[in-house]
């Protein structure tokens, strides 16, 4: 996947690259400066007109979309601690006599079914992992962002210039999807004994003084159950998307007002954040929260085509409008199973701002 | 409340000869409180017959009166330390002129602010002069003051507790309320509850600042001393706030009568009778105690007394000189034994002797007095009781929270001659259920299995 994102990356180098040559070969700079009616002329360095610009503006992205998908198996939970003794139906903690006699105050159940009076015990549940494969996509909205860029002429012919231009954009994008996907559940179930003592009503929150009914504070055992379930929430990529783009570039004055520029080459995209997930594990009737994010980066390339309209407000100032198709491979953010795609395959901006010459 | 004098409006007087400015002065109110603020207008008509151009209004204000904002109907206008001068520019003929000055005096007395308007072009002037009295705030409140003692039996170095509410019937907040608490002779101070406001301790006066007491307000304080003295003692408590006229001051006072007893002369023991276990229904550490009568007079009630404790005497109901005891409510005839239980926390077996055991007689313990009006909201729905196999009682409720509760028992369901379950169940989150068990003796008179019948009630203390 990667080779095809540079093959096209290398494609639009090119493309720039050809776009840049081109005016250059027909240039014919004369000896005097006088310019070439038909012809496009080299600007000579030492000339007076402001050959550069800077400018700087914001954009709205628009055409973006992600894919969520999970493949495999024993998905953590991160809702419970059965090992610290917070189960998905109750818990037995430590109290402040530090469980002395090997029994806790610090305990609590949420229904009357738990409890045995027959055995004397009462079950606590946890959640322990979950097995879920599928994909969602998610289409985004337009994000807000930042654009600016740099770039200087070298040729001139009548009212059109050529030159190039560096530009830089900066874009947070979230995007989530909530669905609900089938899982294969497992859950555990801890025992604990209660010592014949008659157990408050549930559902019941124990505290932690040491007074009050006690119970063991370890389970006299513990079995594992699979069980078909599902899992309901919320997955989202939260990242923030630069991009770096460079190539030749096109300015024509279309009035004493008003001017035009186009723009085209390579780009270059760094997607950095993080893949977050909130979701809800149901099976057996209970309810399990799962919470987590994965972070990392990764580079995606491609290329731009871009326009603006400029409208010069002062001798040193414009304003210009422009919008930009720049198409870049995917970028993933995964691990543990889990992966969000970027797809920026079709990202399109419109852009506003200020330009200045110099 | 505010007195108040208006000293005069005296009219413009122009000064002999010709007709030169008509001058009226009038103030926003006849009377008022310092720093409140205060208005005057200022009415000035050209009679000069000629148009003038450097017509002045002086206000020489005095100096416990400080400037706030002017508003000259025309022209402009200045400050310099009490004197506010408004130039009235281009001031035609006819022509009238209106300008106000807002000031706000800082203490009480008669201000004066004199008025002049005058012009370089025309010799005439006109002049008055305002007096209005301020007065300082009259703050009208009802403070009161209640007390509850503990009850009885005390016995002398006992650390009892007895209530005193503060409350202000308003109309006004009462800013610097003070509470002098005064102990007879012989008693201690020990604390208080809440600890803030600390008290200044004064010879026997207990003196708390409780501060400003918004109308409709009240405090409650909690004093735990101790009587070293038998005897009738009386208490007393006074309020006061410097600064508001209390509109009923009978209410300002309270005393209640303590009264202290000695042990009774007995024979009393104690000696333990089991080992120390741990109740897994209640989270305490058990012990029982065998108390017995080996004189010859019965007694009308008992004492025990635990020193050296390493831990809490969990079901103690007070302390005696810092040392905590459980109190046995039932007579105990000549050569009869009854046996109490003794819970400790944390939990976990530690060592005990007999030693630490010391028994008294005391006098008898009143029934139960039910609360002046048990409504409903006094009392806590018991949600379960429950016969455990030993036969005691287990009575489960909902716990209420920051609130806590005391158990009241009786032979009978219409609750005559009941009696209180010391000590009072408190409990802390996140608990939302409690359990209270009848083991007998302390917390009741008797083991259940050997009571004829037993009701509960569950109240909720103040």
């Amino acid at each position: 996947m990667k080779s095809v994102h540079l093959h096209v990356f290398s494609a639009w180098c090119l493309a720039g690259g050809f776009m840049a040559v081109a005016p250059a070969a027909s240039a014919q700079p004369e000896v005097d400066g006088k310019p070439d009616s038909s012809a496009f002329i080299r600007i000579p360095a030492d000339t007076d007109d402001w050959t550069r610009h800077f400018r700087i503006g914001a954009l709205v992205g628009i055409n973006i979309n992600a894919s969520f998908s999970r493949s495999g198996s024993a998905f953590g939970i991160s809702g419970n601690d059965p090992a610290n003794g917070s189960f998905d139906d109750g818990y037995v903690r430590t109290d402040q006599t530090g469980n002395a006699g090997g029994y806790t105050s610090y305990w609590g159940y949420d229904r009357a079914s738990q409890y045995s009076a027959a055995n004397n015990t009462l079950a606590m549940r946890a959640t322990t992992d979950f097995s879920a494969s599928g994909s969602a996509n998610a289409d985004g909205g337009a994000f807000p962002g930042f654009d600016m860029a740099y770039g200087d002429n070298l040729w001139y012919w009548k009212h059109a210039r050529v030159g190039w231009e560096l530009g830089f954009g900066l874009m947070p994008i979230d995007i989530s999807e909530n669905s609900s996907t089938p899982a294969t559940v497992t859950q555990t179930t801890f025992i604990f004994n209660t010592g014949g003592i008659i157990i408050p009503t549930a559902p019941y929150q124990g505290g932690p003084s040491g007074t009050g009914p006690l119970i063991t504070n370890s389970p006299a055992s513990s079995s594992s159950t699979s069980s078909t379930g599902n899992v309901t929430g919320t997955e989202s990529l939260d990242v923030m998307l630069y991009t770096v783009r460079l190539g030749p570039s096109f300015y024509w004055d279309i009035t004493e007002h008003i001017g035009m520029s186009l723009g085209a080459g390579p780009a270059v995209g760094i997607v950095s954040g993080n893949y977050k997930y909130d979701e809800t594990i149901t099976a057996g009737g209970l309810n399990a929260r799962n919470t987590g994010k994965i972070g990392g980066t990764d580079v995606a390339c491609g290329g731009y085509v871009n326009g603006a309209l400029m409208y010069h407000m002062q001798e040193d100032a414009d304003i210009y409008i422009g919008a930009q198709y720049m198409p870049m491979g995917d970028a993933t953010i995964s691990g543990g199973g889990r992966e969000g795609r970027l797809n920026l395959g079709g990202q399109l901006y419109f852009s506003v701002g200020i330009n200045w010459p110099f | 409340m505010l007195a108040l004098v208006v000293a005069g409006l005296l009219a413009a007087s122009p000064r002999a000869g010709a007709q030169g400015f008509g001058l009226s002065v009038t103030a926003s109110a006849t009377s008022m409180v310092v720093s409140n603020s205060l208005t005057y207008t200022i009415n000035v008509t050209n009679l000069t017959t000629l148009p003038l151009t450097d017509a002045q209004v002086t206000n020489l204000l005095p100096a416990s009166v400080q400037f706030v904002s002017a508003s000259p109907g025309q022209g402009s206008y200045t400050t310099s330390g009490s004197v506010v001068v408004f130039d009235l520019g281009a001031f035609s003929y006819p022509g009238f002129a209106q300008m106000t000055l807002t000031v706000q005096p800082t203490a009480a007395g008669f201000i004066t602010n004199l008025v002049t308007v005058s012009s370089i072009t025309v010799t005439n002037t006109a002049s008055t002069n305002l007096v209005v009295l301020v007065t300082n705030a009259v703050t009208l409140a009802d403070l009161g003051v209640a007390m509850t003692g503990p009850a009885p039996p005390v016995i002398t170095n006992d650390w009892i507790t007895f209530g005193v509410a503060v409350t202000n019937a308003g109309p006004d907040a009462a800013p610097n309320v003070i509470l002098t608490n005064t102990l007879p002779p012989g008693v201690g101070y020990i604390s208080v509850s809440p600890a803030s406001p600390a008290p200044s301790v004064t010879g026997s006066n207990v003196i708390f600042n409780l501060g400003a007491l918004a109308s409709g307000a009240f405090t409650n304080l909690l004093l735990t001393v101790q009587p070293t003295n038998s005897g009738v003692l009386q208490f007393s408590s006074f309020v006061s706030s410097a600064g508001v006229t209390d509109t009923n001051s009978a209410n300002n006072s309270a005393s209640t009568n303590i009264t202290v007893t000695n042990y009774l002369s007995s024979q009393l023991m104690a000696i333990t009778n089991s080992a120390q276990a741990i109740n897994l229904q209640n989270g305490l550490e058990e012990q029982s105690i065998l108390l017995t009568n080996a004189g010859a007079m019965d007694v009308p009630a008992a004492r025990v007394v635990v020193t050296g404790l390493g831990r809490q005497l969990f079901n103690a109901v007070g302390t005696n000189n810092g040392v905590p005891f459980v109190d046995y409510s039932a007579g105990l005839a000549a050569g009869r034994s009854v046996t109490l239980l003794l819970q400790y926390a944390p939990r976990g077996s530690f060592p005990f002797s007999n030693g630490q055991l010391h028994a008294f007689a005391m006098p008898v313990v009143p029934d139960w007095t039910p609360p002046a009006a048990t409504s409903a909201s006094t009392n806590v729905n018991i949600t379960r009781i429950v016969k455990l196999p030993n036969g005691n009682m287990l009575i489960e409720w909902p716990a209420i929270t920051n609130r806590t509760c005391t158990v009241v028992y009786s032979d009978n369901v219409s609750f005559s001659n009941a009696l209180m379950a010391p000590p009072s169940i408190v409990v802390a989150a996140p608990v939302n259920e409690v359990q209270w068990i009848d083991y007998g003796p302390p917390a009741t008179v008797s083991a259940p299995t050997n009571a004829s019948a037993r009701f509960y009630r569950v109240l909720l203390n103040p």
